[in-house]
Order: C-alpha cells, then sequence, then structure tokens
C-alpha cells in the first residue's frame, strides 16, 4: 500500500470568545490507500477538526493536507468542490438527506454537482444508483422520502451517496451517532463491506468502541494531538483517553 | 434531474414561504399593469372620442366648462351671437390662405326644456341644426329608420332617447308647445347626441326667442385637419380677435387630457416605484430568512461538491421561478382591476385590452424585483463554510 493522505504540521486555532483554542496541534498524519482507520477521542479533542481539514471543509490555521501529494488548500473554490464531489464521499451524523428528494435523488445529487445528470447519463447514473442502493438493501425504498425511513436506512441512503461518484476516499463523522446497537452493528458491517469489496479508503470519526474490532487503524486524538500505533488502543480508550 | 428541477422541489417544500413571496411579487406588477393599462385605455379613449367629433374646430361660449371632450360645444346656458360666425369664417380662410379649400361651418342652438311625449312631460336636450350642413359635414350620420325632416314641423330623435321614451317614427312630441312629428330615429354613436332631440335650426330659436343666437360653431376643414400649427394658429386667432368665446380643437383638448393624464402618470409611477422598494425590502427579508434556516442544507450541498456557483443557480432559479410567477399572476389581476377601475370609477369605456408589451413588462418587473432582493443573500449565504453551517440549528 503506498501513502495516499499526508498531513504535515496541521494546526488549527479558533477564536472563541476572547479565548484562542487550539483544535489541532501540528498533526502529523499518514494514511495508506485502502485503509479503515478510525479516530477516537473526547468531545473537543480535535478529530472532527482534523478529518475536516481533511476533507476540505475547514482550513487549517497551518501545514498542509496532501492528498496524491497535491496541498489541497492551494485549490481556489471552485477547484475545492470539484475534489470534494469527486474524491471524497462525506457522511454526516446529522441531516444528511435532503427531505425534498426522494432516495434515489438523494444518492444521484452528487452527480447533479459534477456534471453527469445530462439525460446521456441519467440512466447509468440511476442504474448505477440502484445497484448501490441493492447492495446496501434498500431497493425497495428508491422512491420513498427521507421522512419515511428509519434511522439506519437513512444512513445507508447516506453511504449510496457518498458511493455514487465513486470517490477514493469516504469521509464519515459520528456516522453511528444516535443508532442503537443492533443498527450501529449494521452500518459498521456496511462500512466494511465498503473497504473490503470497493477497496475505498475510509476515515472515520466516533466515539464508540464497536468500531475497534472493524477497523485497521484507531487513533485516539486528545488536545488537538493524535496517538497512534498504541499496543492497546482499546485500554487507552478505557482507561480515558477517549471516555466522554 | 438537474439543478432547476432541485430549485422547483424547494418552492412547493416552502408553500407557506414561496405564497408570501409572491405576494410580495404580484402587488407591485399588478398595480403597476393596472397603471399602464388604464392610461393606455385612456389615450386610446381619447382618440376614439376626438376621431367621433368629426369637426376641426369649435367656437363656444367661453364661460362654458369642459371636462369631458363629449361636452365641448354642448350647453344649453350661454350662447354666442350669429354675428360672428363672418368673422370666424374669415380668420380661418385667411389662416388657410387656400379659397378653394372648403370651410363647412355647422352652428347648433342647443335649450333644455321640458318636451311633452303623449301625456308625459320630459326634460330634453333640444339641438337646433341645419340638417344639409350638417350632413355635409357628418356623412357618418345616419338613421336607423324613416328620413331626415323636410319641413319646419318635423324632428329626429337621438338613438337611446327614442328607445328610453318609446317614441317611435311618425309619432308626434311638443317642443315649446309646438308639435313636432318624428321623421327619423338616429343610430347611437355613443355620445350625448344619443339623448337629443334635433329640430330645424331656425325654428328652435324662435321657439324659444333666441333668433340671432347659436350655442356652438363647429368648423370643418382639410387644411386644418392635416397640419396642426395651423389648426393651432386659428384656434389662437379667433380666440384673441373675437370676444367673450372659445375656440378650441377637439384633438387639442384630447392632447390636454393626455397630457393631464401623462402628469397623473408620473405621479401614480412614482406610487409604483415605492410599492416596488417596499416589495423588494419584503422579499429581501424573507428570502434573508428562508436562507437562514437552509444553511445547513447549504453546507450539505456544498460538502457533496455544489460550488458556489451551482448554489446560486439553484437558489436565484428558485427566486426567479417565484419573480416570474409573480409577473404570470400579476397581470392578469391588473386587466381585472383596470376593468373594475373603468367600470366604476373612470368610465372611460375603451375596454381593457391585452397588451403584449405591458405583459412583457409585468414578466420582467417580476423577476427584477426577485432578483435584485434575492441576489445578495444568496451570494452571502454561498459563501458559508461548510463546518460552520453543520453548528447551526436545522428549521427545514
Amino acid at each position: 500500500m503506498s501513502e495516499f493522505i499526508e498531513t504535515r504540521g496541521l494546526r488549527k486555532v479558533y477564536h472563541v470568545g476572547g479565548q484562542t483554542v487550539e483544535a489541532l496541534q501540528g498533526v502529523d498524519l499518514e494514511i495508506t490507500k485502502g485503509d479503515f482507520i478510525v479516530f477516537m477521542g473526547h468531545s473537543g479533542s480535535g478529530k472532527t477538526t482534523l478529518v475536516s481539514a481533511i476533507g476540505g471543509l475547514t482550513r487549517p490555521t497551518e501545514g498542509t493536507v496532501l492528498i496524491e501529494g497535491n496541498d489541497i488548500w492551494k485549490l481556489n473554490d471552485k477547484e475545492l468542490s470539484h475534489f470534494r464531489n469527486r474524491k471524497i464521499g462525506f457522511m454526516f451524523q446529522s441531516f444528511s438527506l435532503l427531505p425534498t428528494l426522494n432516495v434515489l435523488n438523494n444518492v444521484v445529487m452528487p452527480a447533479i454537482f459534477s456534471g453527469n445528470s445530462g439525460e446521456k447519463d441519467s440512466d447509468a447514473l440511476k442504474s448505477k444508483a440502484i445497484s448501490l442502493l441493492s447492495d446496501l438493501d434498500m431497493k425497495k425504498k428508491v422512491n420513498s422520502f427521507p421522512s419515511e425511513l428509519s434511522g439506519g436506512e437513512q444512513r445507508r441512503v447516506a453511504i449510496a451517496r457518498a458511493l455514487i461518484n465513486d470517490p477514493e476516499i469516504i469521509l464519515a463523522d459520528e456516522p453511528t451517532g444516535e443508532l442503537d446497537i443492533r443498527t450501529e452493528r449494521e452500518v459498521i458491517d456496511i462500512f466494511s463491506h465498503i473497504n473490503d469489496v470497493y477497496k475505498k479508503t475510509l476515515i472515520v470519526v466516533s466515539h464508540s468502541l464497536s468500531w475497534i474490532e472493524k477497523a485497521r487503524t484507531i487513533i485516539v486524538m486528545k488536545d488537538g494531538l493524535m496517538y497512534k500505533d498504541l499496543d492497546d488502543p482499546v485500554e487507552a480508550i478505557m482507561s480515558g483517553v477517549c471516555k466522554q | 434531474m438537474e439543478l432547476i428541477v432541485l430549485a422547483i422541489k424547494d418552492i412547493f417544500r416552502r408553500k407557506g414561504k414561496s405564497l408570501y413571496l409572491l405576494i410580495a411579487i404580484v402587488i407591485p406588477v399588478a398595480i403597476l399593469s393596472t397603471i399602464l393599462l388604464t392610461f393606455d385605455n385612456a389615450d386610446s379613449s381619447l382618440s376614439t372620442l376626438a376621431s367621433k367629433f368629426g369637426f376641426t374646430l369649435i367656437v363656444q361660449p367661453k364661460n362654458v366648462r369642459v371636462d369631458k371632450i363629449s361636452q365641448i360645444g354642448v350647453n344649453t346656458q350661454e350662447y354666442i351671437p350669429e354675428v360672428v360666425i363672418a368673422d370666424i369664417q374669415k380668420i380661418v380662410q385667411d389662416t388657410i390662405r387656400n379659397p378653394k379649400d372648403k370651410v363647412i361651418t355647422v352652428v347648433r342652438f342647443y335649450h333644455e326644456e321640458d318636451i311633452l311625449i303623449g301625456k308625459a312631460k320630459i326634460s330634453s336636450v333640444v339641438a337646433g341644426i341645419d340638417f344639409k350642413t350638417e350632413l355635409e359635414a357628418k356623412p357618418s350620420w345616419k338613421l336607423t329608420g324613416g328620413g331626415w325632416p323636410k319641413s319646419d314641423r318635423e324632428a329626429v330623435l337621438g338613438g337611446t332617447y327614442a328607445s328610453s321614451r318609446k317614441v317611435s317614427l311618425h309619432d308626434t312630441v311638443t317642443i315649446g308647445g309646438s308639435e313636432f312629428r318624428v321623421t327619423g330615429i338616429l343610430q347611437n354613436y355613443n355620445s350625448s347626441e344619443d339623448y337629443m332631440v334635433f329640430a330645424p335650426f331656425t325654428e328652435v330659436q324662435k321657439l324659444f326667442n333666441k333668433a340671432g343666437f347659436v350655442s356652438v360653431i363647429n368648423i370643418q376643414n382639410v387644411s386644418l385637419d392635416k397640419d396642426k400649427g395651423l389648426l393651432q394658429t386659428a384656434v389662437n386667432n379667433i380666440n384673441k380677435n373675437i370676444p367673450n368665446i372659445m375656440a378650441l380643437s377637439p384633438q387639442q383638448f384630447s392632447t390636454m387630457k393626455y397630457t393631464l393624464l401623462k402628469k397623473s402618470l408620473k405621479f401614480l409611477m412614482a406610487i409604483v416605484v415605492a410599492t416596488i422598494a417596499v416589495s423588494i425590502f419584503s422579499i429581501f427579508n424573507i428570502v434573508t430568512s428562508v436562507l437562514y434556516s437552509r444553511v445547513k442544507e447549504i453546507g450539505l450541498l456544498k460538502s457533496v461538491g455544489a460550488s458556489r456557483s451551482q448554489l446560486l443557480t439553484i437558489f436565484l432559479s428558485e427566486y426567479l421561478t417565484i419573480g416570474l410567477l409573480g409577473g404570470m399572476i400579476g397581470y392578469p389581476l391588473g386587466l381585472i382591476m383596470t376593468y373594475l377601475l373603468d367600470s366604476f370609477l373612470l368610465k372611460l369605456g375603451a375596454g381593457v385590452n391585452v397588451n403584449i408589451l405591458y405583459v412583457l413588462v409585468a414578466l420582467l418587473v417580476g423577476v427584477f424585483c426577485s432578483f435584485i432582493a434575492s441576489f445578495y443573500p444568496t451570494y452571502r449565504l454561498s459563501k458559508i463554510k461548510i463546518t460552520e453551517s453543520f453548528r447551526t440549528q436545522w428549521e427545514g
């Protein structure tokens, strides 16, 4: 596996109410292609900030984010939008689907922005979306609207949407938040399946320990610093590092 | 699925807010359409009336007030001595300087009198006219039945007068104690003549002891009809040289009314501009509030790859569609308001006509209001950072 994502000296400083908060304190990270990496840590540890900087959502105060050797924060707004559209599939804990669109249209939405929604590509795109939804056991719900779906079903649709443009990276922030244990297990299995079958690089932020057995790499975050290659991450987490 | 489909779906999703926006656009468009259409109808109404009049210039007593074009020359209170007719004719001839160009002079004598029809006394306007010269000047004058009077004790009735008083051909009406046989009934021309009784000029003068006096002197001349400058000179010369009379042309009167209307149009347009400004302000507030409730949606769209220009396309399409719809509803509403205004208040009677140019103006104003009011909030919100957008409260 080759080096795929790299951060160098990544710092992020927030100014909140006259106070300076250093969310990231010079993070150096290397992620190989096809990795399944889970960032864990307590609230405010900097894990979401780090992942947002990698995904082109939050501009770092200092440092670089290199994807395949290119510094994404040197891209202009349009190029960055294109990068997000083509390279990354996003998934968020809440509000991940547009309530006005049915399942099928929610899934194909990223393709609209990449200019693949023309008449010529439309059928192929819909077939691809239905195929992804079938793979996620959601074929019967293609015409349903988000309000008609359970939390677990909404996450599946969000996963299908993240995959529609065939991105190399899937970036998920608390994808199992607010789900019951059974549904959480199902979603984690789907992520594992995506990593195994679609060979996507998965970057997940979560508080849940349930990810540990499926993830290839566990990174624990604390006070804007990361701890990798821990001998026993479970013990580190259980001993309080990422205890909520 | 295209970006515009996303926009249209959002319009239907936010029915309440979309309706507010639509109302904010429909109101100024409807007011603007009403004013433009009313102005247009008044213009065509005045031109039609002026062309119906048939005379080049009219001389009437100075103190007679004229508010409507149909009132020109019709008065039953003041009179002009007949001796001025020759002076007026001379002034006209001197102005046109063409002895071959015929100047037709038609005089009328009006008197309001209780006319006896059967046993009923009915207050009526009696017009003493010379039927021969009248027909020479107005060949379009037609009877619905009967013929023109051939003797001094015969009369013709206006169409509406005859039908409303149930007077038929060969009936007798008593004017000033003398009996007149009805020989003809005029067609209706939507003018004051529809309500008059016409009898021979000298007979009417004598009946009311006004020999040597006329109510109005009508002049018809082709040269003056063709040359507005010459017409103005004739009017000015008559007014300057002959005391206690007022010369005017129906065309001039129409222009005068048109000018007055234009002045009021400026005032009304100021109201429209104020309405549009209020509308833009209202739309701005609604759009801002709607967009702030959609911040998370904007963040989501950006995170899946929507560029700022694509976001602007989605949101502006949404608001411009509502603007276009506002124009499409505002114009017919303006038509209805124009019809009601004309029917119950202005009574111009020109009817309400669809004007394609004004349809386009209505659509453009709708789109313009919408664009001006929505561009800034849309542009500003399209710049929001994705992570900031997810921190806000979703109200969707």
